[in-house]
């Protein structure tokens, strides 16, 4: 008898945790038994730490909120900072002080990238854009990648090799943000790679997954560098003097993550770089 | 991000006198909570022996082991084994199924033993992302390497572990499905927020973690960190 | 702490593991279901005995209630009525003894009894009804049968009753009769209340202040306490309460409720057979089990790294067993009841004077379902624990086994040194191993021996001196009350003359007779009294008493024997002398017998009286005459009265000279040969004769002896073949458990050895050579110690059965030495290619990384 109601309660005691893990627990009757006084106790103790994390979450709300107004409202000056200087540059033609207009619209142009990124980042982070897989043909998107880093890569003389690019190959994703994902990869070794190099584009199938790898002839990651790339504003200390904010492959991971893929880093024996996106293709 | 497991100076020593042999001599390591970090190291270097010792299964001759804090080698052995189930998730080589029991079983056995009401939505989640939707009355042996060390994995996780402990867990299987399989550990552990402790002597698979753990003769011998 | 709940998934995992291992679970199951047949069967056996001694004796006594107090008055009746703790108090009125003389042979007892009373004293008429009127009366078959009456209601009976010491004739009219039971020492006969009023009115003075010879007119009640169980202090206790004065009142328990039949010999017995039985159903399913989870352990292993605690590891096993004993306990069950039921005839046959019974009591199958559950779980403990202290890695573990590395000195390491220093890593288990072996050889040369030892002439001779016999049937019927000594009718020996190929006939008269000694007979007496070689005979503390009266009145009952010619020659004369019968036969001679002649050995060390001395012997109505000893001799047992008075003497007279002295005309016994290829004739005949003819007679033939014999031995031969073949069954059990247990435990070892070069061929002739030492020990031990062991154990088996004469023999063991040695062969052989399968499974998972 005893032991049936040991067994009982513990019974009462663990659906009472398990509610509350669940976030559904409300109280029972109220009676003057322990347990539920323990229940009220309980609510209390999860109501205390609810309003807790709802009080975190609204201040991580308004930082994120605070970030992406300060990005909105930078926006309009950069705008006009950079028509501004375009118009100085353009007067200054010829002039010894040109190379100067130059570089503050270069710095410019960077602090706008980098209010860009922070406002998707941003975005991501505080959900407001939803990230929506969906199973769908791979090579369109890969085209699109491609044709966006078409100037960047004739300006370069860089060649693009394809393999295993077939029309049949289908995965899961959010077209917009994978592209931009993945676009960031490409931009990447475009921008680190040698001139007239080669960046191959091959597309793994699995079972589960399709593997896109991009690889570059450029200097490549060691291997303690490797997993620091994908860290917010990490920038090798190597290739301080090429442009960038450090962003762009936190941003690629972040979208990747959210549709159930990932990616990864190698650097191959025979040199180069080589980024692995994982998606899903179920 | 806080520290979920810990190693302080861990040794195990086999045998005696001239014959001892250092399966690990004095390794100490820190895991945070969400990684998943790589334990690399070439056969007989003491990875394997470290990895029994992480999640309990053995003893070591002297040094800590505290999982969430807790110095697990204080716990007798069916407190150990009660903690196991409760805090670690194995995948091992072997896969290691009941042979007797078909997949959802297989599944659910950690969280049963436990005599806890199972989850059901959360084991289906594991199910859906793993692919095991269509074979969960299967036996294992009418499984693919591949398909039951996918069930090894949803296996871990049903139970909600804090630590995912994984010994070569694509030991047995072809490289196109370790890939998927290692995806699929990677994908989850990303998706429930698991910690993961990957023991291998492949460098390729290595490269998946978030964090590269070198293991020599017994000792840690270089780290890569975040 | 609230244990948590996982009961359910503990019972699916020992289901699904108990139906993926079939070939493993019938062997677990064939344990199970052997040791529940040896349980039942022993339990069924033991309680049909006992059903059969209890419905025997009650059936004897007459009476079925707990106890009784005879000759009481109404009032002594009222105030044990009045009593609470006792049941079904009834009671039946003495009213008198039948004297007609065709009811000699019975003792007919007339009562009138309360119908309850009448069915406790199975005396309860099955058809007609109890008398009402005061000339009715009911009576069994038997006194019908006596009196020549048929078996029909309304028949009129007269009977000669002796009421209060007269003798009244009254004719009743058959009111009821019921079968009767002539095992039953007296046939009881109704009569009406009114009429036992009439003739013999309740009394009223206490019987223990009369002279205690007239029981008439007194009652007889009889009474059940709650339950059986030591009936004789419930009793004392009621005559307390009562108030009577207990050596006045005496109480009459039933003795067949009572344990005094079984002796503490038997209880011995039975404890030790049970004990035997567990052990060896221990170590069967011990061993079954250990096998079976040793070959899982990586399996128990595997579930422990997941989490599975060791308790519940020990109640998955748990619950394996038990759901084994599911199935094998009740097949067991009934598989031993009918084994029992096989036995039992055996065992009752081995007790004489017993009807049998077969007993269904639920105590026999609970008993045995019991000892079967304990023997399975005392097996279980030490599986259990195993499984319990599986190491988790031990399911890993192969991952990392190439890196222990152990230097071995090389001594002599031939593959037979390295066998014998692993022999001597577990002495204890060698122990076992060769002890259950050669426990099972020397049983079965002992069985061997006591079969081989009985021996039919000496088995005969206590029986059977010639190819048949005759005799009143109640001289065969052990628990007949009156025994008619003269049954052997002239009507039968005139036809028997007449039948073509008898010969030999010997007849057998005897004369019971109360002698007094003389002087000189006495001195010889008081000398044999008083020697030890008889101590146990004359020390009998419970005939003490009467001894006593012997020694006072110098005076006792004796067996006088007349034979004729052919029956003289029966007679072992002490010298192994001839008779000369002519001298005999002038009927001045005796021949007398000696103390020591015993039913078994016939030795005239003692003889009551030498050759030549002068005795002598009365005859009834005061005759008497003396004679001259002329031998000593002993009548053989199979042809004197078979009784054992207190002093065991008796003389031999001629027939004729017996037949002029005393009143005897027929004879007692009648034996007589047959031509050869007339026999069975012979024996149809006398059969037919027997049963048709005159069904008084008892007949016997060597031949319903010699089968009796063959059956006694079967017994032996079953059960000696059975315990025999279930020690086997442990030793090989045994020894296939220790060379698992020592292949599996040493396999890194093994693959060590065969790392460094050793070739498959020597390993395995180092298994075998271990094997071979378990085989050569095992018979060395049988034929040595064993033979000590097994001289003890036919002793006390069959030492005390007079026809077994022991003779030194090692025969089954020299025959089953290549069985054995063939054994410890293949053992380790079936082994080592389990052993193979496995690791290369492992090697090649092993090499894949």
């Amino acid at each position: 008898m005893d032991g049936f109601v040991r067994r009982k309660t513990f019974e009462i005691l663990n659906k009472m945790v398990d509610e509350a893990l669940a976030g559904t627990f409300t109280e029972s009757d109220y009676d003057e038994s322990e347990l539920s006084k323990l229940e009220s106790k309980w609510m209390r103790f999860l109501s205390t730490s609810v309003l807790n994390r709802e009080a975190i979450e609204k201040e991580r709300q308004s930082i994120q909120e605070l970030v992406s107004d300060i990005s909105h409202q930078v926006k309009t000056p950069i705008a006009n900072i950079l028509l501004y200087g375009e118009i100085l540059e353009e007067r200054l033609e010829g002039s010894k002080e040109k190379e100067l207009a130059e570089h503050l619209l270069k710095e410019t142009e960077r602090l706008e990238f980098l209010i860009q990124s922070l406002i998707k980042m941003s975005r991501l982070e505080t959900n407001t854009i939803q990230v929506l897989p969906e199973v769908q043909s791979l090579i369109p998107l890969l085209e699109e990648v491609v044709e966006r880093g078409e100037k960047k890569q004739k300006l370069k003389g860089i060649q693009i090799e394809k393999t295993g690019w077939s029309d049949t190959l289908l995965a899961c994703f959010d077209k917009k943000w994978t592209e931009e994902a993945i676009y960031n990869i490409l931009d990447n070794a475009l921008k680190y790679t040698e001139e007239n190099s080669k960046i191959v584009i091959r597309i793994v199938p699995y079972e589960f997954f399709v593997r896109i790898c991009i690889k570059d002839e450029g200097p490549g990651v060691t291997e303690e560098e490797a997993p620091l790339l994908f860290k917010r504003f990490y920038r090798s200390p190597r290739f301080s003097e090429k442009e960038g904010v450090g962003l762009g492959l936190y941003l690629s991971r972040e979208i990747l993550r959210k549709e159930g893929g990932y990616i990864k880093v190698t650097s191959p024996k025979e040199g180069g770089t080589e980024f692995s996106v994982f998606l899903k293709c179920y | 991000m806080e520290t979920i497991l810990q190693a302080r100076d861990l040794k195990k020593y086999y045998g005696s006198g001239e014959n001892q042999v250092r399966a690990l001599d004095g390794v100490s390591l820190s895991i945070r909570r969400g990684e998943f970090v790589a334990v690399v190291g070439t056969s007989g270097s003491g990875k394997s022996t470290l990895l029994h010792m992480l999640g309990g299964l053995d003893r070591p001759t002297s040094g800590k082991v505290l999982v969430d804090g807790k110095d697990i080698f204080r716990l007798k052995d069916d407190a150990l084994c009660i903690f196991r189930r409760r805090k670690i998730g194995f995948v091992f080589q072997s896969y290691n199924l009941v042979p007797v029991l078909n997949v959802e079983e297989n599944i659910t056995l950690p969280v049963e033993l436990d005599g806890n009401h199972i989850d059901t939505m959360f084991v289906q989640e594991i199910v859906q992302v793993l692919g095991l939707a269509n074979k969960l009355g299967s036996l294992p042996s009418e499984l693919s390497g591949g398909q039951q060390q996918r069930v090894a994995i949803a296996r871990a996780l049903a139970a909600k572990p804090a630590i995912l402990l994984a010994d070569e867990p694509t030991g047995n299987l072809d490289s196109v499905t370790s890939q998927d399989v290692l995806s699929l550990l990677k994908v989850t552990s990303e998706q429930f927020g698991q910690t993961i402790v990957m023991i291998t002597h492949n460098e390729e698979i290595a490269q998946m973690a978030d964090r590269i753990i070198r293991i020599e003769d017994g000792r840690i011998r270089g780290e890569s960190y975040e | 702490m609230s244990r948590v709940r996982n009961q359910k998934v503990l019972k699916k995992l020992s289901q699904r593991i108990l139906k993926s291992r079939k070939k493993k679970n019938m062997i677990s199951l064939a344990a199970i279901l052997l040791t529940t047949v040896l349980f039942t069967t022993v339990f069924s056996v033991g309680g049909s005995l006992i059903k059969s001694n209890t419905e025997s004796t009650m059936r004897q006594v007459g009476g079925s209630t707990h106890a009784g107090y005879k000759n009481m008055t109404q009032e002594e009746y009222e105030i044990v009525k009045q009593d609470k703790k006792i049941q079904d108090v009834s009671y039946n009125i003495m009213v008198g003894f039948t004297t007609n003389p065709q009811l000699n042979k019975i003792q007919g007892e007339v009562r009138y009894f309360e119908p309850l009373d009448a069915k406790h004293s199975f005396s309860y008429p099955t058809v007609g009804n109890m008398p009402e009127k005061e000339d009715e009366a009911a009576m069994s078959t038997i006194v019908l049968d006596a009196l020549g009456i048929k078996h029909k209601l309304g028949e009129k009976v007269t009977l000669d009753i002796q009421i209060h010491g007269a003798v009244q004739t009254k004719t009743f009219v058959l009111c009821g009769y019921w079968e009767g039971d002539s095992v039953s020492h007296a046939q009881e006969i109704l009569v009406s209340r009114k009429w036992a009023d009439k003739v013999a009115p309740v009394e009223t003075t206490p019987f223990y202040e009369t002279d205690q010879t007239d029981y008439s007119g007194y009652m007889n009640v009889n009474f059940n306490f709650s339950n059986s169980f030591d009936i004789e202090k419930k009793t004392e206790e009621l005559t307390q309460r009562c108030g009577f004065d207990a050596d006045k009142t005496k109480a009459g328990i039933n003795w067949a409720y009572g344990f005094s039949s079984v002796d503490a010999g038997s209880i011995l017995l039975i404890v030790v057979l049970l004990g035997v039985i567990m052990l060896s159903g221990y170590l069967i399913i011990y061993n079954i089990f250990y096998l079976s989870i040793f070959g899982d352990i990586r399996f128990y292993g595997l579930l422990k790294t997941i989490g599975t605690t060791g308790r519940q590891l020990k109640k998955i096993v748990r619950k394996q067993a038990w759901q084994l004993c599911l199935l094998g306990i009740p097949a067991g069950l009934l598989i031993g009841w009918l084994t029992g039921r096989f036995f039992t005839p055996f065992v009752v046959n081995m007790l004489d004077g017993i009807t049998m019974y077969y007993s269904a009591n639920p105590l026999i199958f609970l008993g045995s379902a019991a000892f079967t559950i304990l023997t399975v779980y005392i097996s279980c403990i030490k599986p259990c624990r195993m499984a319990a202290k599986v190491s988790p890695i031990e399911a890993v573990r192969f991952t990392e086994k190439r890196k222990r590395k152990k230097t071995k000195k090389t001594k002599k390491a031939t593959a037979f040194h390295m066998a014998i220093s692993n022999l001597k890593r577990n002495t204890k288990k060698l122990v076992l191993v060769v002890f259950s072996l050669s426990l099972s050889l020397i049983l079965l040369n002992s069985a061997y021996t006591i079969v081989t030892g009985f021996d039919m002439d000496k088995f005969l001779s206590s029986y059977m001196v010639s190819d048949y016999m005759v005799t009143d049937s109640s001289m065969v019927n052990l628990s007949a009350s009156y025994v008619e000594y003269e049954g052997v009718t002239e009507e039968f020996l005139t036809e028997l003359k007449e039948q073509d190929g008898v010969k030999n006939i010997g007849n057998i008269y005897v004369c019971g007779n109360y002698h007094y000694y003389s002087d000189t007979e006495w001195e010889r007496l008081e000398e044999i009294m008083a020697d030890p070689a008889y101590a146990d005979w004359f020390g009998d503390s419970m005939l003490k008493e009467s001894f006593d009266y012997v020694r006072e009145e110098k005076a006792t009952d004796i067996d006088i024997y007349g034979v004729n010619k052919e029956a003289a020659e029966k007679i072992q004369l002490s010298g192994g002398e001839e008779i000369d019968w002519e001298k005999f036969c002038t009927g001045d001679y005796v021949i007398v017998n000696a103390m020591d002649s015993t039913e078994t050995e016939v030795s005239f060390n003692s003889p009551f009286l030498k050759a030549g001395d002068k005795v002598t012997l009365e005859f009834e109505e005061g005759k008497s005459k003396e004679y001259e000893v002329l031998y000593v001799g002993q009548m053989p047992m199979a042809l004197g009265t078979q009784h054992f008075p207190l002093i065991p003497e008796s003389f031999i007279l001629p027939d004729t000279e017996l037949k002029k002295q005393s009143g005897i005309k027929q004879p007692m016994r009648t034996v007589f040969d047959a031509e050869d290829g007339q026999k069975e004739e012979i024996a149809k005949w006398l059969a037919d004769y027997c049963e048709k003819v005159n069904p008084d007679l008892a007949q016997r033939t060597k031949a319903d002896y010699q089968k009796e014999f063959e059956g006694v031995k079967q017994v032996f031969v079953i059960a000696g073949g059975i315990l025999s073949a279930v020690l086997a069954l442990i030793g090989i059990l045994n020894f296939v458990n220790v060379t698992v247990t020592s292949i599996l435990s040493r396999r890194q070892e093994l693959a060590m050895l065969a790392a460094i070069g050793m070739t498959g061929k020597q390993l395995r002739r180092m298994l075998r050579d271990e094997g071979i030492v378990y085989g050569v020990l095992t018979i060395l031990v049988s034929a040595s110690a064993g033979t000590a062991i097994g001289y003890f154990l036919v002793e006390a088996v069959a030492g005390q059965m007079w026809m077994f004469s022991w003779h030194f023999t090692l025969l089954p063991i020299v025959i089953c030495i290549p069985f054995l040695l063939l054994i410890s062969v293949i053992v380790p052989e079936m082994c080592y290619w389990n052993m193979c399968r496995n690791t290369v499974v492992e090697r090649l998972r092993a090499a894949e990384d």
